[in-house]
């Protein structure tokens, strides 16, 4: 037996050892369930990694019987490297210690431990793996679909025939309710988008569809939906992932399948804020039939998912739930200590989680406040605030060039001298969050684009010799080279140029298509390399359209894929640069995944009918596809971020990570109080998802615990919790940027990420409402040094 | 008031011994792309053959246990226009398995290339479960078992690195359990791995495991010093063999057979490259001078027929490649893999800090047959047999 003292006597001396709650955490017994609420940079991640490794040198689980799961692939992969660094490092320790006691059992036990086989991963992956364990003799293996191709076989098979055939008017103003600031559904594509979302609520909220389906035509009609798309599924051998989920909860609650199962000793779950109720339920589940070692880790204070069925409020009221549903007792531990943040960050965000009553209400009941830990820099928390867009963005341009390029930057009434880290500090140690981080919008005035933050900066840096990493600036459709590469695939396929004007497809896809033909055609006119006599875009675009092949006669069957990479021959941004990669992924994913949901699996056919059949599903699935916004990238895809561009990344992406410099925008697109703007920072009424989940909440167990806050508290909680996100994650500089009129004393745009609280009163003024004579110029305690 | 340096957090990557090393180790260029920009294939045929045989393989050896149902089992060939509904055949109709397991495939976009080829795959699955099933299937212990390990990434230059280890997973096709008291000594496997065995000068233990590896491939050139498969495949069962001997209920593992199903129905195009092999120098198996098998290996031309017309004995034993395994062998062929990883882990650093992948990737497919059914050959700056100084020129239409 390893003890637990010489465990932690190990971890101290060769892991630099843990403070008082992260032992109490890791030393706690496996009868009773944990749960952990750690704060931003308090070393949860660290925590969970111990405490499965405790699981297996103290209470001598099978590695293999140790399960941990989180939200993403890249958290998942984070955990396994740590488990694998540390439990081996470990493992040789107490061999080392076994040798010198002359312990044989312990030497032989420990030489049979493999910690590789501890278990990590996203609850969705571990649902899809027993999945396969279930498949009867003479089953083939369950096909998993991406979400994407789930969404539109769901579009295309299922909501389209009936949207077309009647469903319309009973659907549309149901579906209107949940759409994005309960605009008008525009289009079909937009009304299956918003019925995948409340489908996709139904299963993970565990709604009772009965009741649901009683409720009103247009619930039935919804409800009947889903099931005529899982019987789609059933019928073709696949699964989506909440088909998944809830075929593993079936079988777990009746208790078949665990028999089936690789035994289950310890569950550690990741993230639990995040959590839906078709997951706890699936958690609940297993650990009551396993009998499993259970533990919790998560911040109320940092849930951010709410539109993907996260419900913040099982993790705040996990005790009684857990109680309730597992029969076991509880015990609670907060981490508070930050690693991470100067004390004055750590100020910083503790006073944005305090600084309005009305979101207390949201939090787990006396929370403490977080700990600051590693010494002061003496960097107060910057401001740097302008009267346009373009003065900000050279300004902000300027700043990064001094720090990164130059010598540094001497911040004005301090003696602190910012300059980049030795050796090798890069621009790479900064990162822009904001809400949404488009590189244009569209501007109402003109009807064309106008350029935001992000892409001001990154024209700036680039003529410095740097850049911007932003592959989510702008969409797949407004991506120049997308839309060259898409223009010249419609000019192959269609030498009518107007294929797609008599097809049912959005005007967005129309105009788009129309647009990318433009493009292309100005990109042959460029004459790109290769270039010669015998060979060059414009002749291979020319064969296409003729139909006259270089060499005998023109194929029978040509894989769309094939034209795609023979295209790219001409663009060589899709060969070396990794973010056009993670465009061209989006782009092929789609195409090879079309055999599930485009009838001629974009392959071209010769022969008729089937030569402009072939052709227009090309155009419907693909092209409009990308215009339509279906197909998204994934980012997953690269190995890390680079390291001589600027990061620019939602509030959302940054989740888990951090970095030295971090620029927060708070009003860069904030000239005045613009009632269009206010759900970014000041909302007046529910946001959509609210919406849904309070629409489904008489006909779910979780819904009264959901709506026991109101539906404008929850949608400004969830504003509240995305800035505290964007303020814990910077080491050593926190600036926040914006325009100058969101910071004036008197401003008229309240937004909650300059501390304006509910009540419409701003935390950094002193008088509310304001003084109207004799006011400062800015609020008297705004806690920034502007630069 | 310097600020800090960002340390991405040190990770151990996994790496598939097939899918990752083995296909770097093709080329890297593609490598890059197929593994790290997960762009698909246009025509994913051999991706379809090999998962054919694979999936057939599983289902009838499930189906054999759980039914008992004794070897061999009819083949009866369904039309493609009967894809979709069967033939109302028995479940271990082997037409019938394939059938399922063909629909299954036609839903991830994987699609036989061509109606001859579709039928070829079908009678080589056929044949794989009836001339070697008998003999396999008994000794099944797992099937499908995956296994995983880590190990340290030697890093001599001591050059900046993501990692330090790294994980290597993979799938063993079958694991076979041999006690030599209770197998019968006709089976052709025990008789394989034991005559191997003792040539190698290996000794027999009574209860050992050998790892059994599906290929839809035919027997690969060896010793050619060139692209190397036949090292490869050698290679890849003596890390699998690593990986398994951790476990805690693993028996020895002596060997690993490595099934070429191609072999077992060889067709006009096979024959003709064991002729240039045999004429190369380049295969172990090869029939005497004179036999009836000679005769077929030579007489087969276009618009015949050959593989039925070798012996069920020669097809064996070109099928069946017996690869010993000891803890030197394992040994080499572990830093043969650790100098893998180490040098697409600095490819990974290179592009990371350059932000240029084909700066960051070098294209060295020495193999013909692989560079000519790349995707990324329209655009490759060296193609296989292209000097220095080649251009990329304009491809053909379409």
């Amino acid at each position: 037996m390893i003890s637990i003292e010489e465990f932690l006597a190990a971890v101290g001396q060769l892991l630099n050892g843990l403070n008082e709650p992260q032992e109490r955490c890791v030393k706690h017994g496996t009868d009773v369930a944990l749960m952990i609420v750690a704060g931003p940079g308090s070393g949860k991640t660290r925590v969970l990694v111990l405490r499965a490794l405790r699981h297996v040198f103290v209470d001598r689980m099978p590695p293999e019987e140790v399960l941990i799961t989180t939200f993403t692939r890249k958290a998942a992969a984070e955990i396994s490297s740590r488990l694998i660094g540390w439990g081996l490092r470990l493992a040789e320790h107490f061999t080392q210690a076994a040798i010198v006691a002359g312990d044989v059992g312990r030497q032989r036990w420990l030489a049979t431990l493999d910690i590789n086989a501890i278990q990590a991963g996203t609850l969705d992956s571990f649902c899809q793996r027993w999945l396969s364990a279930t498949r009867q003799v003479g089953q083939p293996a369950p096909v998993m679909l991406e979400q994407f191709a789930a969404d539109f076989v769901y579009a295309r098979k299922v909501f389209g025939p009936t949207y077309r055939n009647g469903g319309e008017a009973t659907l549309k103003p149901y579906l209107q309710q949940f759409n994005f600031g309960q605009d008008e559904l525009r289009s079909q594509g937009e009304a299956a988008r918003v019925s995948t979302t409340v489908n996709n609520r139904i299963v993970q909220d565990l709604v009772d569809v009965n009741a649901l389906h009683s409720s009103g035509r247009a619930q039935e009609l919804q409800a009947q939906l889903l099931q005529d798309y899982r019987t789609y599924l059933q019928s073709q051998h696949m699964y989506d992932f909440a088909l998944c989920a809830e075929r593993i909860l079936a079988g777990l609650s009746t208790g078949n399948l665990y028999r089936e199962l690789t035994p289950v000793s310890a569950i550690l779950v990741d993230e639990y804020q995040d959590t839906n109720p078709l997951q706890e339920a699936i958690y609940f589940a297993l650990a009551k039939v396993s009998g499993a070692a259970f533990s919790v880790v998560g911040d109320d204070d940092q849930a951010l998912y709410r539109f993907r069925g996260a419900t913040v409020e099982l993790f705040t009221e996990f005790r009684s739930r857990y109680a309730a549903a597992v029969r076991g007792q509880t015990e609670l531990v907060y981490l508070v200590t930050n690693h991470r943040s100067s004390p004055e960050i750590v100020k910083f965000f503790n006073s944005f989680a305090s600084f309005d009553p009305e979101f207390q209400g949201a939090r787990v009941a006396e929370k403490p406040a977080i700990k600051d830990f590693n010494a002061s820099r003496d960097i107060p928390v910057l401001g740097m605030f302008r009267d346009s867009l373009e003065d900000l963005a050279n300004d902000l341009t300027d700043l990064l060039a001094d720090v990164f390029q130059g010598s540094g930057r001497h911040i004005p009434g301090t003696t602190v001298l910012l300059k980049k880290g030795q050796p090798n500090g890069a621009i790479g140690d900064a990162v822009l969050l904001a809400s949404t981080v488009r590189e244009f919008k569209p501007d109402s005035r003109t009807g064309g684009l106008t350029a935001c933050l992000p892409s001001l900066i990154r024209g700036k840096l680039e003529a410095r010799g740097s850049g911007v990493f932003n592959p989510r600036g702008q969409d797949l459709r407004d991506i120049a080279r997308v839309g060259q590469l898409l223009g010249l695939v419609a000019l192959c396929l269609d030498d009518t140029d107007s294929c797609e004007q008599a097809m049912t497809v959005t005007g967005d896809a129309k105009r788009y298509i129309a647009q990318w033909r433009q493009q292309a055609n100005q990109f042959i006119e460029s004459s790109p390399l290769p270039h010669s006599p015998t060979g060059s875009l414009h002749n291979y675009v020319t064969g296409w359209r003729t139909r006259k092949a270089s060499r005998g006669d023109w194929p029978s069957e040509i894989p769309l894929l094939d034209l795609l990479y023979k295209l790219i021959v001409w663009m060589p941004d899709f060969q070396n640069d990794p973010e056009h990669q993670v465009y061209l992924e989006a782009i092929m994913r789609c195409v090879s995944q079309g055999a599930n949901f485009s009838s001629y699996g974009f392959s071209i056919i010769e022969k008729a009918p089937h030569h402009g059949r072939s052709r227009e599903a090309v155009f419907r699935d693909l092209l409009a596809a990308v215009a339509d916004k279906v197909v998204d990238i994934d980012e997953d895809l690269l190995f890390a971020i680079p390291r001589h561009r600027l990061s620019v990344m939602t509030i959302h992406q940054s989740k888990g990570l951090e970095f030295p410099l971090v620029i927060v925008d708070v009003g860069s697109e904030f000239k005045m109080d613009h009632s269009k703007q206010r759900f970014k920072r000041f909302p007046e009424s529910a946001s959509a998802t609210v919406e849904m989940e309070s629409g489904l909440a008489p006909f779910t167990d979780v819904g009264a615990l959901r709506t026991s806050r109101a539906d404008l508290q929850r949608t400004f909680d969830d504003l509240t919790r995305l800035y505290y996100v964007a303020y814990s994650r910077p080491q050593t500089v926190l600036l926040l940027v914006g325009l100058r009129k969101n910071i004036e004393y008197n401003t008229k745009i309240k937004n909650v990420a300059t501390f304006w609280r509910r009540d419409e009163s701003w935390a950094w003024r002193k008088d509310n409402p304001g003084l109207r004579r004799g006011a400062p110029t800015t609020p008297e305690n705004m806690p920034l040094k502007n630069i | 008031m310097s600020l800090d340096v960002r340390h991405e957090p040190k990770t151990v990557p996994d790496y598939s011994l097939t899918g990752d090393l083995l296909s770097y180790l093709r080329c890297g260029l593609q490598y890059r792309y197929q593994n790290g920009s997960a762009l698909p294939p246009a025509r994913p045929v051999q991706l379809w053959f090999g998962e054919f045989i694979h999936g057939v393989m599983e289902m009838a050896y499930t189906m054999w246990k759980e039914r008992d149902l004794p070897l061999p089992w009819p083949y009866t060939s369904i039309d493609w226009a009967n894809r979709e509904t069967g033939m109302n055949l028995p479940d271990h109709d082997i037409g019938e398995i394939g059938r399922r397991i063909e629909l299954v495939l036609a839903v991830q976009g994987k699609i036989a290339r061509s109606s001859d080829a579709r039928k070829m795959a079908y009678e080589r699955a056929a044949a794989a479960v009836n001339l070697i099933g008998p003999a396999l299937f008994p000794l099944v212990a797992f099937a499908e078992e995956p296994l995983a390990g880590s190990r340290p990434l030697p890093n001599p230059t001591n050059a900046v690195l993501r990692s330090e280890r790294y994980g290597v997973t993979g799938v063993a096709d079958v694991l076979t359990s041999i006690t030599l008291g209770t197998v019968p000594e006709d089976n052709l496997i025990r008789m394989a791995v034991t005559k191997a065995l003792k040539a190698a000068g290996q000794p027999i233990p009574s209860e050992f495991e050998v790892i059994v590896d599906y290929k839809g491939a035919s027997r690969p050139d060896f010793k050619t010093g060139k692209q190397d498969y036949w090292q490869q495949h050698d290679w890849q069962i003596q890390m699998y063999a690593w990986l398994r001997g951790r476990k805690v209920d693993a028996k020895p593992v002596v060997a690993g057979i490595v099934i070429y199903v191609n072999e077992l129905l060889p067709g006009v195009a096979d024959a003709a490259k064991i002729r240039t092999q045999i004429a190369n120098g380049y295969t172990d198996i090869v029939p005497s001078r004179g036999s009836a098998d000679d005769y077929v290996l030579n007489m087969a031309r276009a618009g015949t027929r050959p593989g039925g017309e070798f012996s069920e004995a020669f097809r064996i034993e070109r099928a069946l490649r017996v690869i010993p395994v000891t803890e030197q062998s394992i040994s080499q062929a572990g830093a043969a893999f650790d100098d893998v990883v180490l040098d697409i882990e600095q490819r990974i650093t290179d592009e990371i800090h350059c932000g240029n992948i084909s700066q960051a990737w070098k294209p060295n497919c020495g193999d013909e047959e692989t560079c000519s059914a790349c995707d990324f050959r329209y655009f490759c700056p060296k193609p296989y047999g292209q000097e220095s100084g080649y251009v990329v020129h304009a491809p053909p239409v379409p």
